[in-house]
Order: structure tokens, then C-alpha cells, then sequence
């Protein structure tokens, strides 16, 4: 069984290709049920976000099984003569497995170290698993992932330099005030810019907040998104002396607080510090202000600079979520090689009993009438060379089942005596129906079904 | 029983070098595994001094606070104990970089004063022994540790203010706690330094009134331990009517702690300032 997947992201597709191939939430069962009535694959899992959409199966034979999930996906959505499949890119084993990985660590986002992408795939794994079109491998698969993705959140420090302007403002504040939860703000102008820094700074506790704008009506309606109120710049001198934040965005010329006057306001607040973001060009507020004692003043490429260093920072951890990434891989390859090995033992010994039985019984019906002393030495010639033929390779296959390409070996073994065909042929007797091969209807263990519960919380 | 003692000291110097270099290492890379050895390292080496002080409090018979290493091994106890107290209640393990060094250098002090002659316990004149006495060292030297405290988390307030104020993008600074937080507890931590700072000087006045007739000696020691007292009055004055919080809160505090060192380091050089009040002395 290896794992393949098929997809296209940001980095492969265009937007105008990838809503149209996104799988809204409520075909996605319908999906997965068609997938799974391909021949040779197993089980399935969608993840479909607004920048990527990908597929994720378990099948005996990957090649073929990527090239039928791209036809798939192909016809799946309507899009005419265009060819999606230049989008499209499969991979299989580990490599399907590391891609998993690294899209759940979000490294392969379009914002390094976002954090909804994990979210996005337990919801998928949810979607799939509640819908029955995951068993064994995709199980552990996933679990694997949304372990990994943890891990780099908590490991690395991915997730913690912010790379916007406005949350950049935000994290500064915080540097100075710590939590923000009670503090008061104050705008200097209504823009956009403006009200997503407000919003911000909303979400993370700041209470009270001034709108001050040239147009009164603005001021107003943004001071009703954000529950605050509507100042005016006729009374800037004490709206300063209360806030914590002020943010500033207006239009003006020219500067609208110079130093000296802002020294005074300093000078009524008792030096209670303050933090000034000036996101307008040109400025508002005086350069000076921020040599003015426990006044911090930071301008629009002040900002910019803090969100290009923010940037980098995330560029390095992703490299040691590499090797954490690297881990969890030889996590999922062992399992894989340890979980295939037993039955491919009992398929190659069922193999060796087959052919042993069927030639025996052969041999006998030619010698006609034979003593059981004679007729348990041709059975004895037979076993041992079934035996000495493959004491060799099981003992190999056991030995490299503990290595991250171990279970290449098994996949080479089953290929080579055709194992996959008997298990089948096999299981048909016992059941009487075209199953699953055994191993695939295994239970999850105990210890599976637990992690399943705390990662299945539908997160959005 | 001397065996004893070294080797439990040995032990708690040994617990507050890996816990200096965990916490350091903590704060240049983000390891939390570094920072959880620097804290179970510091309990432990804790205990262990706790162990070295309680025999040799039994050796000598009496409080171990006569000699300049009996005190400087106590004032480094008290700082980890503050420290610890400190961690527990704020999660800021970052603090612990730079105050688990001091605690560290406070230890190394207290030794080359053991092996320069601190072995010997001091035999406390009949005199002097008074209940006063041990409550003018112990409030002392839980004083000082207050001032150490506030003056490893005013260096924080130091580099964290300097990062802002030049926008400087290194990363290092986002792992240090908030100007607020510094700032709130550094004030703490002297208006507490500052109170037992006041009431060790009055305790010690009555202690000599009783010991020696006079309450005052314009000592070298005296004099620095009332100048670390005015620093740090003007600190809280300074703060509270001049609205200093913040950076020059943080200076004064540096400031105010090397005032602690002096006081601490003129009887390094003159021996224990008791001597000053007899007569001749």
C-alpha cells in the first residue's frame, strides 16, 4: 500500500483556476465516495482550501493511481476544453507523505507559518474520516501531519513574527504594554488601513477606542464596526491624554502633532508611555516625537522594515521545521515498513505452500502408488526447498523493516511473487466477496482512536 | 562536619552553574527544554545550599551570619529564593538569564571569601548577640536580593527600551517580557528592597544603641548602606511625582544596586563593620 496525492496550489495555479477546481464543502462526501470506487485505490481524503486543492489516497499501485485521481479531479468540475492537468501535480510514498507534512506545517503556504492551513487539514480529515474513506494508512497519515504541524508551531517559531503591517503594529504594542486587554485607542484618521489595525487591536482586548476623522460621518460609522465613538481633532489634546495606542492615517499635508505639543501632552500624562503608529504618507506626527520620553513612535517603513525582518525570520525556521518535518517521516516510513511486512510473510509463505501442495500432489499422481514413508520424503524434498528458498529473503525483509526504505523491499517482494493477487484471490475464498485486502480493514488501535478525538474538533 | 558543609556548597554551586548556562541558553535559543533543566537546576542547587547553611549554622553554634562569606553565601540563597518566587509568579523565565548569573557571581564571591580565610566561623562577642542582630542581617540581606532582582529586570527594561526606541528588528528582543511588565515588577521589587533596606537600618540602630550605647557611627559601610537608602528614595520620589517610570526608573535601580555592591564591598576590604563601634574601632 503507498500513499499518493494529486493537486494543484498557489504555486502551480492561477486563482481563476483554483475556485473553479476548489471542492465546496458539501460535495466533498460525493468526492470521496467516487474516488473510492476507482479500482486500486483504497481510501481517500480531499483538502480543499482557497489555495490549494488536493487529493490524498492509499493505493497498491501508485502510478496508475495518480493518473486516474488526475482524470478525476479533471472531470470532476466542469471547466470545458481547458487542460487542467498542466496544474496538477502527483506524488507518491514519502514524498506524497513530506508534501502532507510540510502543507500542514504551512510551509508550503502562500504566507509562511499562517496558522488556519492546520485547521484546514483535521477539518479535511474529519470530513473524510466521518464520511468512512479513511482506514489504516491514511489514518496514521494524518495523525502523523496534524502531529507535525503541532510540533512546528510550538517548536519553531514560526507562527510569532507577524507579517502584516497592522498586526506588525499590534505585536510592537504589545512589546511595550504587554497584554493589551483594557487598554485604550485612539484614531487619527478612518481609512482602511485604519479600521484593520482597529480591528486588530479589537480582537486582542483593546477596549475604548476614538475615532477621530475629517468627515464626522466616517468616524462615526467606523467607531460603530468597532464599538467605540467619534471624536474630533478639536479636542486631540485630551483624547491623547487617554490613550495608550493612537493610530494615525488621515490625509493631511501636513504635520497635525509637533513635537512640543506632544512634549506638553507628555507632560499631563505623567510620562505614561505611549505608542504612535504613523501609517500615513506624508506623515502625521512629528519625526521628533519619538526622541520624547517613554513615547514610541513608529512610521509606515518602520513598519514596513519590522514586517520584511518578520519575513526572513519565518524563512529560517521554516528550515528547522525541515528537519522536524524529516522526523515525522521516518515515523510514517517505519510504521508503513512494519505494518507490510507481517502480512507479506504470511502472503510469501502462503505462496511457498501453494506452489508446494500443487507440485507435490502433481509428483505423487505421476509415481502412482507410494508408502507413506516415500511419499512424506517427496513432501519433505519439497518443504525443505520451499523453506531454504525463502528463509533468506524473510529474514532480509524483517531486518530492513526497521529502515525508512524498508518497506520499498516488501512493495519489490510483492511485486516479484505477484503476492498482492493471492491476498486477493485468497481473501475472495474466505469472505466470498471482492474485499479489501485484510490488512486494510484493521480497527485503528486504541492509541489512534484516542489522538482521533482530540485532533477531530472541527476547528474554523 | 567542615566536609559536610564544602561538599553540599560544592553541589549548590555546581546546580547554579547549570542552571546559568540552561537559563542563558534558554534566552539564545528558543529551547523550553533548557529553560525547565535551568529552573529543576536551581531548586535543586537551592536545597543543597539550604543544606550547607543549616550545618554550618550547626557548627558554629549560632546563626551563620558573622562573616562576610557566612553573609554573601546567604544573600546569594535569598536571591534564588526571591528569583524562584519570582518565576513562579510571573512565567517569566526570561528574567532568569539574567538574574540566575548574578546569583552565580554572588557564589563565586562567597567562595574566594570561604577560602580566604571565611572558613572560620566568627565567635560573636557575648555582647552582641542580641535578637536584633539576626534581624538586622536577615532583613539585610532579604533587602539586597530585592535590589538584586529589581536590578537584573531593570537591565531587561534597559536593552528592551534601547530595541523600541531604535527599532531594531532583531528577533532576540520579542523574546524579552514587555516594558510593562519589567517596569511594574523592578518597582516592586525596590519598594520591598526599600522598606527592609529602611527598617535593617533602624534595626541595626537600636541593635548598636543596646550593644554599644551609641545608635550611629559615620562608618565607611554606614555611610554607603544610607546612600544606597537616599538612591532609592529618590527612585520611588522621583517615580511617583515626576512620572519616571520607565527608562530612568531603570537607571536609578541599576545605580541604586551598585550603591549595594559598595556598601557590601567596603567591610570586603575593612572587615565586619561591627568592629567600628568598639571602642578604638
Amino acid at each position: 500500500m503507498h500513499v499518493v496525492m494529486v493537486g494543484l496550489s498557489h504555486k502551480t495555479a492561477p486563482v481563476e483556476v483554483r475556485e473553479k477546481v476548489a471542492f465546496p464543502d458539501d460535495l466533498i462526501p460525493e468526492a470521496l465516495r467516487a474516488l473510492q470506487e476507482i479500482d486500486g485505490i483504497g481510501e481517500a481524503a480531499i483538502l480543499s482550501t482557497c489555495n490549494r486543492t488536493e487529493v490524498y489516497a492509499a493505493s497498491a499501485s501508485p502510478a496508475d493511481a495518480i493518473e486516474q485521481i488526475k482524470t478525476f479531479v479533471d472531470g470532476f468540475r466542469d471547466l470545458g476544453d481547458y487542460d487542467l492537468k498542466q496544474h496538477l501535480y502527483g506524488l507518491d510514498s514519502l514524498d506524497a507523505c513530506a508534501h502532507l507534512f510540510r502543507v500542514t506545517s504551512s510551509l508550503d503556504s502562500m504566507v509562511v507559518g499562517e496558522g488556519q492551513i492546520l485547521a484546514q487539514v483535521k477539518e479535511c480529515y474529519w470530513i473524510a474520516q466521518s464520511n468512512g474513506a479513511t482506514s489504516t494508512v491514511l489514518n496514521k497519515l494524518f495523525h502523523e501531519a496534524i502531529r507535525t504541524g503541532k510540533r512546528v508551531r510550538t517548536e519553531t517559531s514560526i507562527g510569532e513574527n507577524a507579517v502584516s503591517i497592522s498586526y506588525a503594529a499590534v505585536e510592537l504594542a504589545k512589546q511595550v504594554f504587554g497584554e493589551l486587554l483594557g487598554r485604550s485607542a485612539l484614531l487619527l484618521g478612518a481609512g482602511e488601513m485604519a479600521e484593520l489595525t482597529a480591528k486588530h487591536l479589537c480582537a486582542n482586548g483593546v477596549r475604548n477606542i476614538t475615532v477621530v476623522n475629517r468627515t464626522r460621518e466616517r468616524a462615526e460609522e467606523l467607531a460603530r464596526v468597532i464599538d467605540g465613538k467619534a471624536g474630533s481633532f478639536d479636542e486631540l489634546d485630551e483624547l491623547m491624554l487617554n490613550a495608550d495606542i493612537v493610530v494615525s492615517s488621515t490625509a493631511a499635508q501636513e504635520l497635525i502633532l509637533e513635537k512640543d505639543r506632544m512634549a506638553k501632552i507628555m507632560h499631563t500624562r505623567k510620562n505614561r508611555p505611549i505608542f504612535m503608529f504613523d501609517i500615513a504618507v506624508p506623515r502625521d506626527l512629528d519625526p521628533g516625537i519619538n526622541d520624547l520620553y517613554n513615547t514610541y513612535l513608529y512610521d509606515i517603513d518602520d513598519l514596513k522594515n519590522v514586517v520584511a525582518a518578520n519575513k526572513a525570520e519565518r524563512e529560517k525556521e521554516a528550515e528547522s521545521a525541515g528537519s522536524i518535518i524529516e522526523e515525522s517521516v521516518d515515523v510514517f516510513a517505519q510504521w508503513m515498513s512494519t505494518r507490510e511486512v507481517v502480512p507479506t510473510i504470511t502472503a510469501l509463505k502462503r505462496k511457498g505452500e501453494l506452489i508446494l501442495e500443487a507440485e507435490v500432489e502433481k509428483a505423487t499422481a505421476r509415481m502412482g502408488d507410494l508408502s507413506e514413508r516415500e511419499a512424506n520424503i517427496i513432501k519433505g524434498l519439497g518443504v525443505g526447498i520451499v523453506n531454504k528458498l525463502l528463509h533468506g529473503p524473510i529474514i532480509k525483509m524483517k531486518e530492513m523493516s526497521s529502515k525508512r526504505d524498508g518497506y520499498v523491499y516488501t512493495e519489490s517482494l510483492r511485486e516479484l511473487f505477484d503476492l498482492d493477487a493471492l491476498e486477493e484471490a485468497d481473501s475472495e475464498v474466505i469472505a466470498g466477496r471482492n474485499g479489501d485486502s485484510p490488512e486494510v480493514t484493521v480497527e485503528p488501535t486504541e492509541d489512534e482512536e484516542a489522538a482521533t478525538d482530540d485532533s477531530l474538533r472541527r476547528t474554523t | 562536619m567542615a566536609q559536610l558543609e564544602v561538599v553540599l556548597f560544592w553541589l549548590a554551586i555546581a546546580g547554579y552553574s547549570v542552571g546559568t548556562i540552561a537559563y542563558l541558553t534558554f534566552l539564545a535559543a528558543k529551547k523550553p527544554k533548557a529553560g525547565q533543566i535551568g529552573l529543576i537546576a536551581l531548586v535543586v542547587g537551592w536545597v543543597l545550599h539550604l543544606g550547607a547553611i543549616l550545618t554550618r549554622w550547626i557548627e558554629v553554634g549560632h546563626v551563620p551570619l558573622a562573616t562576610q562569606f557566612e553573609f554573601l553565601s546567604f544573600f546569594a540563597w535569598t536571591t534564588v529564593a526571591i528569583y524562584l518566587f519570582t518565576e513562579a509568579q510571573t512565567k517569566q523565565k526570561i528574567i532568569g538569564a539574567f538574574a540566575v548569573p548574578i546569583i552565580w557571581i554572588l557564589m563565586g564571591a562567597s567562595w574566594i571569601s570561604y577560602i580566604t580565610g571565611g572558613a572560620e566561623g566568627a565567635g560573636i562577642p557575648a555582647t552582641l548577640q542580641s535578637p536584633w542582630f539576626v534581624v538586622h542581617v536577615t532583613v539585610a540581606v532579604v533587602s539586597f536580593a530585592s535590589f538584586a532582582l529589581a536590578f537584573s529586570v531593570a537591565l531587561i527594561y534597559l536593552l528592551q527600551e534601547k530595541h523600541l526606541k531604535k527599532k531594531t528588528t532583531s528577533s532576540f528582543f520579542k523574546r524579552l517580557p514587555p516594558l510593562g511588565t519589567l517596569d511594574h515588577l523592578s518597582y516592586r521589587s525596590v519598594v520591598l528592597g526599600f522598606a527592609l533596606l529602611t527598617v535593617t537600618l533602624i534595626t541595626g540602630m537600636i541593635w548598636a544603641q543596646s550593644a554599644f550605647g551609641k545608635f550611629w557611627v559615620w562608618d565607611p559601610k554606614l555611610t554607603a548602606a544610607v546612600a544606597t537608602w537616599i538612591i532609592f528614595g529618590a527612585y520611588l520620589h522621583a517615580r511617583l511625582t515626576a512620572g519616571w517610570q520607565g527608562r530612568r526608573s531603570a537607571l536609578i535601580a541599576t545605580i541604586g544596586f551598585a550603591a549595594v555592591l559598595v556598601t557590601f564591598g567596603i567591610s570586603y576590604f575593612t572587615g565586619a563593620h561591627l568592629e567600628t563601634f568598639l571602642p578604638g574601632g
